[in-house]
Protein backbone atom coordinates (compact mmCIF):
# COMPACT_ATOMS: atom_id res chain seq x y z
CA UNK A 1 0.00 0.00 0.00
CA UNK A 2 1.39 3.40 -0.92
CA UNK A 3 1.68 6.22 1.57
CA UNK A 4 -0.88 8.18 -0.38
CA UNK A 5 -3.61 5.62 0.25
CA UNK A 6 -2.90 5.75 3.95
CA UNK A 7 -4.49 9.18 4.15
CA UNK A 8 -7.63 8.95 6.24
CA UNK A 9 -10.92 10.82 5.94
CA UNK A 10 -12.65 11.17 9.29
CA UNK A 11 -16.41 11.26 9.13
CA UNK A 12 -17.13 11.06 12.84
CA UNK A 13 -18.56 13.33 15.49
CA UNK A 14 -17.07 14.31 18.83
CA UNK A 15 -20.17 13.15 20.69
CA UNK A 16 -19.53 9.51 19.87
CA UNK A 17 -16.45 9.57 22.13
CA UNK A 18 -17.75 11.99 24.76
CA UNK A 19 -17.63 9.30 27.45
CA UNK A 20 -13.91 8.91 26.77
CA UNK A 21 -13.17 12.64 26.66
CA UNK A 22 -15.03 13.15 29.96
CA UNK A 23 -12.12 11.40 31.72
CA UNK A 24 -9.45 13.78 30.47
CA UNK A 25 -7.17 15.35 33.04
CA UNK A 26 -5.64 18.38 31.34
CA UNK A 27 -1.91 18.54 31.86
CA UNK A 28 -0.98 21.45 29.59
CA UNK A 29 -0.61 24.92 31.05
CA UNK A 30 0.05 28.37 29.71
CA UNK A 31 -0.07 31.82 31.24
CA UNK A 32 -1.21 34.91 29.42
CA UNK A 33 -0.51 38.44 30.56
CA UNK A 34 -2.87 41.40 30.10
CA UNK A 35 -1.80 44.76 31.48
CA UNK A 36 0.42 42.99 33.98
CA UNK A 37 -2.32 40.62 35.18
CA UNK A 38 -1.48 36.95 34.71
CA UNK A 39 -4.04 34.24 33.94
CA UNK A 40 -3.41 30.53 33.75
CA UNK A 41 -5.20 28.17 31.38
CA UNK A 42 -5.26 24.39 31.41
CA UNK A 43 -5.19 22.76 27.98
CA UNK A 44 -5.55 19.24 26.69
CA UNK A 45 -2.41 17.83 25.12
CA UNK A 46 -1.91 14.85 22.82
CA UNK A 47 -0.50 12.98 25.82
CA UNK A 48 -3.76 13.55 27.71
CA UNK A 49 -5.76 12.19 24.79
CA UNK A 50 -3.42 9.25 24.45
CA UNK A 51 -3.98 8.35 28.11
CA UNK A 52 -7.77 8.26 27.90
CA UNK A 53 -7.78 6.42 24.58
CA UNK A 54 -5.47 3.81 26.06
CA UNK A 55 -7.50 3.52 29.26
CA UNK A 56 -10.70 3.03 27.28
CA UNK A 57 -9.16 0.40 25.04
CA UNK A 58 -9.31 2.47 21.85
CA UNK A 59 -5.54 2.51 21.65
CA UNK A 60 -3.68 -0.75 21.91
CA UNK A 61 -0.56 -1.22 24.00
CA UNK A 62 2.48 -0.01 22.12
CA UNK A 63 0.39 1.85 19.54
CA UNK A 64 1.15 5.54 19.21
CA UNK A 65 -1.79 7.93 19.01
CA UNK A 66 -0.40 9.67 15.94
CA UNK A 67 -0.54 6.34 14.13
CA UNK A 68 -4.28 6.00 14.74
CA UNK A 69 -5.78 8.55 12.31
CA UNK A 70 -9.39 8.18 13.45
CA UNK A 71 -8.37 8.99 17.03
CA UNK A 72 -6.11 11.84 15.93
CA UNK A 73 -9.04 13.44 14.10
CA UNK A 74 -11.44 12.84 16.98
CA UNK A 75 -9.02 14.31 19.53
CA UNK A 76 -8.39 17.41 17.46
CA UNK A 77 -12.13 17.88 16.87
CA UNK A 78 -12.72 17.58 20.62
CA UNK A 79 -10.01 20.17 21.30
CA UNK A 80 -11.83 22.65 19.06
CA UNK A 81 -15.20 21.72 20.57
CA UNK A 82 -14.01 22.25 24.14
CA UNK A 83 -12.89 25.77 23.29
CA UNK A 84 -9.15 25.34 22.87
CA UNK A 85 -8.92 27.90 20.08
CA UNK A 86 -10.99 30.47 21.98
CA UNK A 87 -13.76 30.81 19.39
CA UNK A 88 -17.31 30.07 20.56
CA UNK A 89 -18.48 29.53 17.00
CA UNK A 90 -15.72 27.01 16.34
CA UNK A 91 -16.86 25.09 19.42
CA UNK A 92 -20.36 24.80 18.01
CA UNK A 93 -19.20 23.94 14.51
CA UNK A 94 -16.84 21.26 15.78
CA UNK A 95 -19.62 19.72 17.87
CA UNK A 96 -21.75 19.49 14.71
CA UNK A 97 -19.26 18.78 11.97
CA UNK A 98 -21.49 16.93 9.56
CA UNK A 99 -24.24 19.53 9.78
CA UNK A 100 -21.87 22.33 8.87
CA UNK A 101 -19.64 20.55 6.36
CA UNK A 102 -16.39 20.40 8.29
CA UNK A 103 -14.33 17.74 6.56
CA UNK A 104 -11.16 16.27 8.10
CA UNK A 105 -8.29 14.44 6.48
CA UNK A 106 -5.42 12.91 8.40
CA UNK A 107 -2.34 12.65 6.22
CA UNK A 108 0.13 9.82 6.45
CA UNK A 109 3.83 10.51 6.91
CA UNK A 110 5.37 12.07 3.81
CA UNK A 111 8.76 13.03 5.18
CA UNK A 112 9.62 15.82 2.82
CA UNK A 113 7.85 19.21 3.17
CA UNK A 114 7.34 19.41 -0.59
CA UNK A 115 5.71 15.97 -0.63
CA UNK A 116 3.44 17.10 2.23
CA UNK A 117 2.56 20.26 0.34
CA UNK A 118 1.64 18.34 -2.79
CA UNK A 119 -0.54 15.98 -0.75
CA UNK A 120 -2.29 18.85 1.02
CA UNK A 121 -2.86 20.62 -2.29
CA UNK A 122 -4.42 17.53 -3.84
CA UNK A 123 -6.77 16.90 -0.93
CA UNK A 124 -7.82 20.52 -0.56
CA UNK A 125 -8.50 21.13 -4.25
CA UNK A 126 -10.86 18.17 -4.34
CA UNK A 127 -12.94 19.78 -1.58
CA UNK A 128 -13.29 23.28 -2.98
CA UNK A 129 -16.13 22.89 -5.46
CA UNK A 130 -18.62 20.54 -3.75
CA UNK A 131 -21.23 22.75 -2.08
CA UNK A 132 -21.33 20.51 0.98
CA UNK A 133 -17.80 21.29 2.19
CA UNK A 134 -17.46 24.49 4.22
CA UNK A 135 -14.25 23.81 6.11
CA UNK A 136 -11.36 21.49 5.28
CA UNK A 137 -9.02 20.36 8.03
CA UNK A 138 -5.80 18.71 7.03
CA UNK A 139 -4.15 17.06 10.01
CA UNK A 140 -0.44 16.30 9.95
CA UNK A 141 0.19 14.18 13.06
CA UNK A 142 3.72 13.32 11.95
CA UNK A 143 4.69 16.99 11.76
CA UNK A 144 5.28 18.06 15.35
CA UNK A 145 8.07 20.60 15.10
CA UNK A 146 6.95 24.20 14.37
CA UNK A 147 9.96 24.69 12.11
CA UNK A 148 8.99 21.71 10.00
CA UNK A 149 5.39 22.95 9.88
CA UNK A 150 6.75 26.26 8.64
CA UNK A 151 8.62 24.40 5.89
CA UNK A 152 5.37 22.75 4.78
CA UNK A 153 3.62 26.13 4.77
CA UNK A 154 6.41 27.67 2.70
CA UNK A 155 6.32 24.72 0.28
CA UNK A 156 2.58 25.22 -0.15
CA UNK A 157 3.24 28.87 -0.89
CA UNK A 158 5.36 27.82 -3.85
CA UNK A 159 2.44 25.96 -5.46
CA UNK A 160 -0.05 27.43 -7.88
CA UNK A 161 -3.13 28.95 -6.21
CA UNK A 162 -1.40 29.27 -2.83
CA UNK A 163 0.35 32.31 -1.44
CA UNK A 164 2.56 32.71 1.60
CA UNK A 165 3.49 36.09 3.00
CA UNK A 166 5.08 37.59 6.07
CA UNK A 167 2.43 39.03 8.35
CA UNK A 168 4.82 40.54 10.86
CA UNK A 169 7.90 39.94 12.96
CA UNK A 170 8.29 39.70 16.71
CA UNK A 171 10.95 39.01 19.24
CA UNK A 172 10.18 36.44 21.89
CA UNK A 173 12.29 36.08 25.05
CA UNK A 174 12.27 32.29 24.69
CA UNK A 175 12.51 31.90 20.92
CA UNK A 176 14.29 34.98 19.64
CA UNK A 177 13.31 36.60 16.37
CA UNK A 178 10.05 35.27 14.98
CA UNK A 179 8.35 35.51 11.63
CA UNK A 180 4.56 35.41 11.35
CA UNK A 181 3.60 33.51 8.18
CA UNK A 182 0.25 33.92 6.47
CA UNK A 183 -0.86 31.25 4.02
CA UNK A 184 -3.82 31.81 1.74
CA UNK A 185 -5.50 29.80 -0.98
CA UNK A 186 -7.35 30.93 -4.09
CA UNK A 187 -10.92 29.66 -3.92
CA UNK A 188 -14.09 30.11 -5.97
CA UNK A 189 -15.23 33.57 -7.11
CA UNK A 190 -11.80 35.21 -6.95
CA UNK A 191 -11.52 35.10 -3.17
CA UNK A 192 -8.54 34.09 -1.07
CA UNK A 193 -9.08 31.91 1.96
CA UNK A 194 -6.93 32.62 4.99
CA UNK A 195 -5.56 29.36 6.34
CA UNK A 196 -5.46 28.81 10.10
CA UNK A 197 -2.59 26.76 11.43
CA UNK A 198 -2.53 24.79 14.66
CA UNK A 199 0.19 22.77 16.31
CA UNK A 200 1.45 21.38 19.58
CA UNK A 201 4.35 23.67 20.38
CA UNK A 202 5.68 27.18 20.86
CA UNK A 203 6.09 29.67 19.31
CA UNK A 204 2.54 29.27 17.98
CA UNK A 205 -0.07 31.51 19.59
CA UNK A 206 -1.74 30.06 22.69
CA UNK A 207 -5.05 29.74 20.82
CA UNK A 208 -3.29 27.65 18.16
CA UNK A 209 -1.63 25.18 20.58
CA UNK A 210 -3.57 22.10 19.59
CA UNK A 211 -2.72 18.44 20.16
CA UNK A 212 -1.76 18.00 16.49
CA UNK A 213 -0.57 20.07 13.58
CA UNK A 214 -3.47 21.16 11.42
CA UNK A 215 -4.29 23.41 8.49
CA UNK A 216 -7.91 24.58 8.71
CA UNK A 217 -9.24 26.13 5.53
CA UNK A 218 -12.46 27.96 4.79
CA UNK A 219 -13.44 26.35 1.51
CA UNK A 220 -16.02 28.85 0.31
CA UNK A 221 -16.24 32.58 -0.40
CA UNK A 222 -18.58 34.81 1.64
CA UNK A 223 -22.25 35.17 0.69
CA UNK A 224 -21.50 38.48 -0.98
CA UNK A 225 -18.21 39.51 -2.55
CA UNK A 226 -15.68 41.22 -0.35
CA UNK A 227 -14.65 43.54 -3.18
CA UNK A 228 -12.08 45.57 -1.24
CA UNK A 229 -9.79 42.69 -0.27
CA UNK A 230 -11.30 39.37 -1.50
CA UNK A 231 -10.66 37.74 1.87
CA UNK A 232 -12.52 34.60 2.93
CA UNK A 233 -12.40 33.29 6.47
CA UNK A 234 -14.12 31.18 9.09
CA UNK A 235 -16.20 34.03 10.47
CA UNK A 236 -18.28 33.93 7.27
CA UNK A 237 -19.80 30.57 8.12
CA UNK A 238 -23.51 30.85 8.81
CA UNK A 239 -24.89 29.11 11.87
CA UNK A 240 -28.45 28.32 12.90
CA UNK A 241 -28.66 30.47 16.02
CA UNK A 242 -30.82 33.50 16.75
CA UNK A 243 -29.52 37.06 16.76
CA UNK A 244 -29.18 37.29 20.56
CA UNK A 245 -27.18 34.10 20.73
CA UNK A 246 -25.02 35.27 17.86
CA UNK A 247 -24.25 38.54 19.64
CA UNK A 248 -23.51 36.72 22.89
CA UNK A 249 -21.16 34.33 21.13
CA UNK A 250 -19.27 37.20 19.50
CA UNK A 251 -18.77 38.84 22.88
CA UNK A 252 -17.71 35.54 24.39
CA UNK A 253 -15.25 34.93 21.55
CA UNK A 254 -13.68 38.35 21.88
CA UNK A 255 -13.29 37.89 25.62
CA UNK A 256 -11.89 34.37 25.37
CA UNK A 257 -9.48 35.39 22.65
CA UNK A 258 -8.20 38.41 24.57
CA UNK A 259 -7.77 36.46 27.80
CA UNK A 260 -6.03 33.52 26.22
CA UNK A 261 -3.72 35.41 23.91
CA UNK A 262 -2.87 38.20 26.32
CA UNK A 263 -0.75 41.10 25.14
CA UNK A 264 2.15 38.94 24.04
CA UNK A 265 0.32 36.67 21.58
CA UNK A 266 -2.30 39.03 20.20
CA UNK A 267 -0.60 39.59 16.83
CA UNK A 268 0.34 35.97 16.21
CA UNK A 269 -3.22 34.83 16.99
CA UNK A 270 -4.84 36.89 14.23
CA UNK A 271 -6.75 35.19 11.44
CA UNK A 272 -4.24 36.34 8.82
CA UNK A 273 -1.47 34.42 10.57
CA UNK A 274 -1.13 30.72 9.79
CA UNK A 275 1.92 29.91 11.85
CA UNK A 276 4.95 31.38 13.57
CA UNK A 277 8.53 30.36 12.86
CA UNK A 278 11.89 31.31 14.18
CA UNK A 279 13.92 33.45 11.82
CA UNK A 280 16.79 31.42 10.43
CA UNK A 281 19.36 33.69 12.01
CA UNK A 282 17.74 33.24 15.40
CA UNK A 283 16.85 29.57 15.04
CA UNK B 1 -39.46 48.10 -12.10
CA UNK B 2 -41.75 45.22 -13.00
CA UNK B 3 -43.74 43.36 -10.41
CA UNK B 4 -41.59 40.69 -8.80
CA UNK B 5 -42.57 37.05 -8.95
CA UNK B 6 -40.21 35.67 -6.38
CA UNK B 7 -41.39 32.51 -4.73
CA UNK B 8 -43.33 33.00 -1.50
CA UNK B 9 -41.11 30.51 0.28
CA UNK B 10 -38.29 33.02 0.53
CA UNK B 11 -40.16 36.28 0.19
CA UNK B 12 -42.74 37.98 2.39
CA UNK B 13 -40.74 36.95 5.43
CA UNK B 14 -38.71 39.28 7.57
CA UNK B 15 -35.07 38.16 7.88
CA UNK B 16 -35.70 36.91 11.41
CA UNK B 17 -38.61 34.78 10.23
CA UNK B 18 -36.79 33.03 7.44
CA UNK B 19 -36.12 29.45 8.47
CA UNK B 20 -32.40 28.67 8.52
CA UNK B 21 -31.31 26.47 5.68
CA UNK B 22 -27.76 25.63 4.81
CA UNK B 23 -28.57 25.24 1.11
CA UNK B 24 -31.06 26.79 -1.26
CA UNK B 25 -33.62 24.57 -2.93
CA UNK B 26 -34.35 27.09 -5.66
CA UNK B 27 -32.66 29.65 -7.83
CA UNK B 28 -34.07 32.46 -9.87
CA UNK B 29 -34.12 33.10 -13.58
CA UNK B 30 -34.56 36.25 -15.54
CA UNK B 31 -35.27 36.37 -19.25
CA UNK B 32 -33.54 39.52 -20.48
CA UNK B 33 -32.19 40.61 -23.81
CA UNK B 34 -29.01 42.55 -24.25
CA UNK B 35 -31.07 45.69 -24.75
CA UNK B 36 -31.72 45.86 -21.01
CA UNK B 37 -29.26 48.32 -19.47
CA UNK B 38 -26.89 46.68 -16.97
CA UNK B 39 -27.64 49.27 -14.28
CA UNK B 40 -31.40 48.68 -14.49
CA UNK B 41 -30.95 44.92 -14.53
CA UNK B 42 -28.65 44.92 -11.51
CA UNK B 43 -30.84 47.34 -9.57
CA UNK B 44 -33.83 45.06 -9.97
CA UNK B 45 -31.86 42.04 -8.82
CA UNK B 46 -30.46 43.90 -5.84
CA UNK B 47 -34.03 44.72 -4.81
CA UNK B 48 -34.76 41.00 -4.88
CA UNK B 49 -31.84 40.24 -2.58
CA UNK B 50 -29.90 38.39 -5.25
CA UNK B 51 -26.29 37.61 -4.28
CA UNK B 52 -24.92 36.11 -7.48
CA UNK B 53 -25.70 36.52 -11.18
CA UNK B 54 -24.93 33.85 -13.74
CA UNK B 55 -25.07 35.69 -17.04
CA UNK B 56 -25.94 33.17 -19.73
CA UNK B 57 -26.60 35.45 -22.66
CA UNK B 58 -24.50 34.51 -25.67
CA UNK B 59 -23.02 37.57 -27.32
CA UNK B 60 -23.11 39.63 -24.17
CA UNK B 61 -19.31 40.12 -24.21
CA UNK B 62 -19.61 43.85 -24.89
CA UNK B 63 -21.72 44.23 -21.77
CA UNK B 64 -19.73 41.92 -19.51
CA UNK B 65 -17.37 44.62 -18.28
CA UNK B 66 -20.27 46.93 -17.46
CA UNK B 67 -22.13 44.10 -15.73
CA UNK B 68 -19.04 43.19 -13.69
CA UNK B 69 -18.42 46.79 -12.66
CA UNK B 70 -22.07 47.26 -11.74
CA UNK B 71 -22.13 44.04 -9.72
CA UNK B 72 -18.93 44.99 -7.87
CA UNK B 73 -20.50 48.29 -6.96
CA UNK B 74 -23.75 46.67 -5.86
CA UNK B 75 -22.09 43.88 -3.89
CA UNK B 76 -23.11 41.01 -6.17
CA UNK B 77 -21.04 38.24 -7.66
CA UNK B 78 -20.98 38.23 -11.46
CA UNK B 79 -20.32 34.94 -13.25
CA UNK B 80 -20.38 35.31 -17.03
CA UNK B 81 -20.79 32.26 -19.17
CA UNK B 82 -21.70 31.15 -22.61
CA UNK B 83 -24.71 28.90 -23.07
CA UNK B 84 -22.60 25.82 -22.74
CA UNK B 85 -23.91 22.66 -21.17
CA UNK B 86 -20.51 21.22 -20.49
CA UNK B 87 -20.98 19.23 -17.32
CA UNK B 88 -18.26 20.91 -15.24
CA UNK B 89 -19.79 24.33 -15.85
CA UNK B 90 -23.32 23.21 -15.09
CA UNK B 91 -22.14 21.52 -11.90
CA UNK B 92 -20.28 24.68 -10.89
CA UNK B 93 -23.32 26.87 -11.43
CA UNK B 94 -25.53 24.45 -9.52
CA UNK B 95 -23.09 24.37 -6.61
CA UNK B 96 -23.01 28.16 -6.54
CA UNK B 97 -26.81 28.32 -6.65
CA UNK B 98 -27.05 26.00 -3.66
CA UNK B 99 -25.02 28.42 -1.55
CA UNK B 100 -25.80 31.89 -2.93
CA UNK B 101 -29.14 33.43 -3.77
CA UNK B 102 -28.61 33.16 -7.50
CA UNK B 103 -30.27 34.53 -10.60
CA UNK B 104 -29.49 33.10 -14.01
CA UNK B 105 -29.96 35.79 -16.63
CA UNK B 106 -30.70 34.17 -19.99
CA UNK B 107 -32.16 34.67 -23.44
CA UNK B 108 -33.76 32.36 -25.96
CA UNK B 109 -30.44 30.69 -26.70
CA UNK B 110 -29.77 29.62 -23.15
CA UNK B 111 -33.05 28.22 -21.86
CA UNK B 112 -31.67 24.68 -21.76
CA UNK B 113 -29.07 25.81 -19.26
CA UNK B 114 -31.76 26.56 -16.68
CA UNK B 115 -33.09 23.03 -16.97
CA UNK B 116 -29.61 21.55 -16.70
CA UNK B 117 -28.70 23.57 -13.59
CA UNK B 118 -31.99 22.70 -11.89
CA UNK B 119 -31.62 19.02 -12.74
CA UNK B 120 -28.05 18.90 -11.45
CA UNK B 121 -29.09 19.43 -7.81
CA UNK B 122 -32.87 18.90 -7.90
CA UNK B 123 -33.51 22.62 -7.61
CA UNK B 124 -36.44 24.69 -8.79
CA UNK B 125 -35.92 27.60 -11.19
CA UNK B 126 -38.20 30.47 -10.19
CA UNK B 127 -38.80 33.14 -12.89
CA UNK B 128 -38.37 36.82 -11.99
CA UNK B 129 -40.03 39.69 -13.88
CA UNK B 130 -41.37 37.49 -16.68
CA UNK B 131 -42.04 40.40 -19.04
CA UNK B 132 -38.67 42.11 -18.77
CA UNK B 133 -36.61 42.46 -21.91
CA UNK B 134 -39.03 40.61 -24.19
Amino acid sequence: MSRHTDDYRWDGEVASLEYVFARIDRSGRYRSLIDGVEREFAVTTSTDYEKVFRASGHLKAGEALRSAPELVAAAQAHWHAEGGNGCRFAMYLSENRRAFGWESWVLAERGDPVAYALAVDERVRACLEPAEVDVISILLPHVEDPGRFGDVVRALGDLESWNVSTQGEETDASHGDLQLLGLSLAIELEHWSEVLGFGPAAPLAYTRRAPFTELAIRAKPPKRPRVSNHRAYMADIEVDVDRDTMAAWWRETEQRRAERLGDEHDARGKARVTTVVQNEAGA
Amino acid sequence: MMKPMTSPSSRDLAPDETPWRRFNDEFFSLHAGLSVAPDALIEGLVDEGIELIVDARPGRDADAAAMKAGCDLAGLYYVPTTATQDLPDVARFANLALRHKTCVVFDENAEDLLIAIAAQKSMVAVPLFPDAGR
